[in-house]
């Protein structure tokens, strides 16, 4: 770990807000408007610049998110329990009856995994097992708080990975607020998860900012594409995670030709596909997950489309590849870590991870053992305290893990680094870095 | 003990004072004006005699979710069971007396039938005649069981849950869900529910408020207008924030928290309340409590109280069980008064308020403000 890079004080940061005073009362703006910015520690969650919201705009009148969320209430005297046989953490993830449960298979996995490996190591402290309380996230609206409420007050977790689902991620942080209960997020791309000021949550996997702005980059500044149609789900996932891409297409200059609907798990796309085609599109842009995105590849191939299509990070699978076979070819995705890159952690874990469950890690799987880990290392520092497991988890700046290198902001939230992918002679290959 | 106690003085203060419901006021309050408008020195309206309850006497945890004062009771929820003050003593209701859960989040009371209604994270309640019945999504038309916000308007109860509003016609036995599927709610997380006139104002969770025209059955969104969550683009453009925590109406103004903030819409404009702006304690609102055309605020970092131009801003000190009282006026003068006594904790998560009392649930027991001798001023105070 090293210090945390965003600083919400010093004097830098004075120096930028008498900048922005003088600008503000020099452009006639009122003399409380612009008060603080991104001067310092650069833009908010990394944004390039050109993607900025209201750029031009003149000051904006503040910015949040600027500081960690502190986490005022009681609980860090609370004395740990007697009596426990085993230390128990929850795990939300789909993994049976919903679209997604081939990542909740690599997630299940790798928190598997990491906790096995660590009760072989003794344990908690060398004195207690940690034990698996694991939920299935269906989806359904309401179905997640009502698991998190049981997790938190029958099953006496001690922290919750999970899950995948935005809908489910944010109610479960709503319930983790009055339950007091830290959440490690290794699968959620829902930006807006780690922006709601709850000081409960902290996501080791890159959100939806980050790929919306990975691959506005790779479409326009570096594959010269002009007129671009959006084809999403049409659910949280599609809604939410499209409107960084759609937003920073626009303010280069690229406002979507067009951006059309689907129901998850949709089996005929001519509707979709036709409009496309009538909008005369160079580029299709996916916000899909593998199933899905490899049924609408299908569909393009056999209309004899010929666009190039970008997906999001849900394609980078071997279910994606399997499933849509030679319609893949020349699919370019964004990943949040380079699967190829070859060092001998990675190596190791790749064979501990094959002997284990007989297949390869993805993504899912690294960020998942990468969370439980964490996660792990802050019950070592702080002991059976809800409160002070938050607080080692709040104060984490960096993190080496098997994923990539991780860098966190003052939401909780890893950045990340994220990759590009293309599909050819029918695997991914990396084509470009972060 | 940590906290302050003094249960002869909170009986006393708790049941010798009559409820005064708050008069209508014609006009904005003027500056150091009280809840009912009129002029008044800082002595009589600041609130400095604090009586703190926790589970030493009685409660049946010290964290404290929700507040409710009856005529002749005073009902607690907490994380561990429901708790009743009658007659000076605490009397704690579990799952064993009916309680559908022992997590309780909000309460409300009927006018009409004087039974209380129960918010808890595992379904609703309803306390009546002594006897507790159950309502939850397996035995009835609740739309989820994990409820945040509850109000009772005529024979409908509203209900704000995880996955949407549910409306239960106590008459007709019947129950209707509106959520994002058929109303304009962006998302279908309901966290907080107040009246006005003729309308429903609903927190929702990264919606902003909506409002629903209780005659027409028609709904009206109210969100961010800038549409970012890391920025507020302009002040008093509108909502502060999408995320709503809590709203509270009363005499014209609908007052709104959120993680970011407190904005307040009075029917044409909106206002927004910020930290580094304002009185407001802190950006993170639990809980907003109307009061005629005032505001009780309930923060992570203390409580607040805006009649319109003055802020008055109640904390403990860190060790207690004293704490301080900053008064800030619209003019920009500031004082600081020290009280020899002070709210349980600076985490405040509910609030009830009357003319010259107020209820405070924090995370460290249940506090009973009234107003009382001056203070003394502390160091550092007036610029």
């Amino acid at each position: 770990m090293s210090a945390r890079a965003f600083r919400p004080a010093g004097t830098a940061r004075l120096l930028s807000v008498a900048a922005l005073l003088l600008a503000a009362v020099a452009t006639g703006a009122p003399q409380d408007a612009g008060g603080q910015g991104y001067t310092e520690q650069g833009t908010y969650a990394g944004t390039p610049e050109a993607f900025v919201p209201y750029r031009h705009s003149g000051p904006v009148y503040w910015h949040f998110y600027e500081a960690p969320p502190p986490f005022r209430g009681t609980g860090r005297l609370t004395a740990p329990p007697t009596g426990l046989r085993s230390i128990k953490i929850g795990l939300i993830a789909p993994l049976e009856d919903t679209a997604d449960t081939d990542i909740g298979r690599s997630m299940y996995q790798g928190v598997t995994l990491a906790i096995e490996e660590a009760n072989r190591a003794d344990g908690f402290r060398g004195v207690l097992p940690y034990a698996l309380a694991v939920r299935n996230d269906s989806g359904i609206w309401g179905a997640s708080s009502n698991t998190f409420v049981e997790l938190a007050w029958r099953d006496d977790v001690w922290a919750v990975i999970g899950s995948v689902d935005g809908n489910t991620t944010h109610t479960v942080l709503r319930v983790a607020l009055k339950a007091e209960l830290p959440i490690v997020n290794t699968a959620c791309t829902d930006p807006t998860v780690t922006e709601t000021a709850i000081p409960w949550i902290l996501r080791c996997y890159p959100d939806d900012r980050q790929y919306g702005y990975r691959l506005a980059r790779a479409v326009f500044m570096e594959r010269g594409h002009e007129r671009v149609a959006v084809l999403r789900a049409n659910d949280k996932y599609g809604r939410m995670g499209v409107k960084e891409f759609t937003d920073a297409a626009r303010r280069i200059g690229h406002p979507l030709a067009l951006e059309v609907r689907y129901l998850p798990g949709e089996q005929v796309f001519e509707r979709q596909l036709e409009r496309i085609r009538r909008a005369k599109v160079d580029a299709v842009v996916l916000w899909s997950n593998a199933q899905d995105g490899a049924r609408i590849l299908a569909a393009m191939h056999a209309a004899g489309m010929e666009h190039e299509v970008f997906g999001t990070e849900r394609l980078v699978s071997a279910a994606f590849l399997a499933q849509a076979g030679a319609a893949s070819e020349g699919v370019v995705a964004v990943c949040p870590m380079n699967v190829e890159e070859t060092n001998a952690a990675w190596d190791d874990f790749r064979a501990r991870y094959s002997q284990s469950f007989g297949d390869e890690p993805d993504a899912f799987a690294a960020y998942s053992y990468d969370g439980t880990r964490i996660l792990l290392d802050a019950f070592e520092r702080a002991g059976l305290n809800r409160v002070r497991i938050r607080d080692e988890l709040a104060a984490l700046e960096t993190y080496e893990g098997l994923a990539g290198p991780m860098t966190f902001d003052p939401t909780h939230n890893n950045l990340g680094q994220i990759h590009v992918f293309e599909v050819q002679g029918g695997r991914f290959v990396h084509v470009a870095g972060p | 003990m940590m906290h302050y106690h003094d249960r002869t003085r909170a009986a006393a203060l708790l049941f010798a004072l009559s409820f005064v419901s708050p008069p209508a006021a014609a006009g904005p309050a003027a500056r150091g004006a009280g809840d009912d408008g009129a002029a008044k020195t800082t002595e009589e309206t600041v609130f400095t005699q604090w009586t703190t309850y926790t589970t030493a006497d009685g409660l049946a945890s010290d964290k404290v979710f929700c507040v409710l004062a009856d005529e002749d009771e005073l009902w607690a929820g907490t994380d561990r069971g429901l708790a009743r003050l009658r007659d000076g003593k605490w009397k704690v209701f579990s799952k064993d007396d009916g309680l559908s859960f022992p997590v309780v989040s909000c309460l409300a009371l009927s006018e009409q039938t004087g039974d209380l209604w129960i918010g808890t994270f595992g379904g609703l309640s309803r306390f009546s005649g002594g006897r507790f019945d159950t309502f939850n999504q397996l035995d009835s038309g609740l739309v989820n069981d994990v409820i945040y916000g509850l109000t009772v308007v005529g024979d409908h109860v509203w209900v704000a849950t995880s996955a949407g509003l549910s409306r239960f016609d106590v008459k007709a036995d019947s129950w209707q869900l509106f959520s994002h599927e058929n109303t304009v709610m962006h998302e279908p997380w309901c966290y907080g529910l107040t009246q006005a006139p003729g309308l429903l104002y609903v927190a929702v969770w990264g919606g902003g408020v909506v409002e629903h025209d209780l005659a027409r059955e028609s709904w009206k969104e109210y969100r961010d207008p800038d549409q970012e969550m890391e920025i507020d683009l302009l002040r008093d453009d509108g909502l502060i924030h999408d995320v709503t925590s809590s709203v509270s109406w009363a005499d014209g103004f609908l007052w709104v928290g959120t993680y970011f903030g407190m904005s307040r819409y009075d029917g044409k404009s909106w206002r927004s309340y910020l930290d580094h702006d304002t009185g407001l304690p802190s950006n993170f609102v639990n809980v907003v409590r109307a009061q005629g055309r005032a505001v009780w605020v309930g923060t992570d970092d203390g409580l607040g109280h805006f009649d319109g131009a003055r802020w008055t801003v109640y904390r403990r000190d860190q060790d207690g069980p004293g704490g301080t009282i900053r008064i800030a006026e619209e003019d920009g003068t500031e004082r600081v008064l020290a009280s020899a006594n002070a709210i349980a904790h600076n985490f405040v998560l509910g609030l009830e308020s009357r003319t010259d009392r107020v209820w405070v649930a924090t995370a460290a027991g249940l506090s009973v403000g009234s107003r009382g001798a001056a203070p003394a001023a502390a160091a550092g105070g007036g610029r």
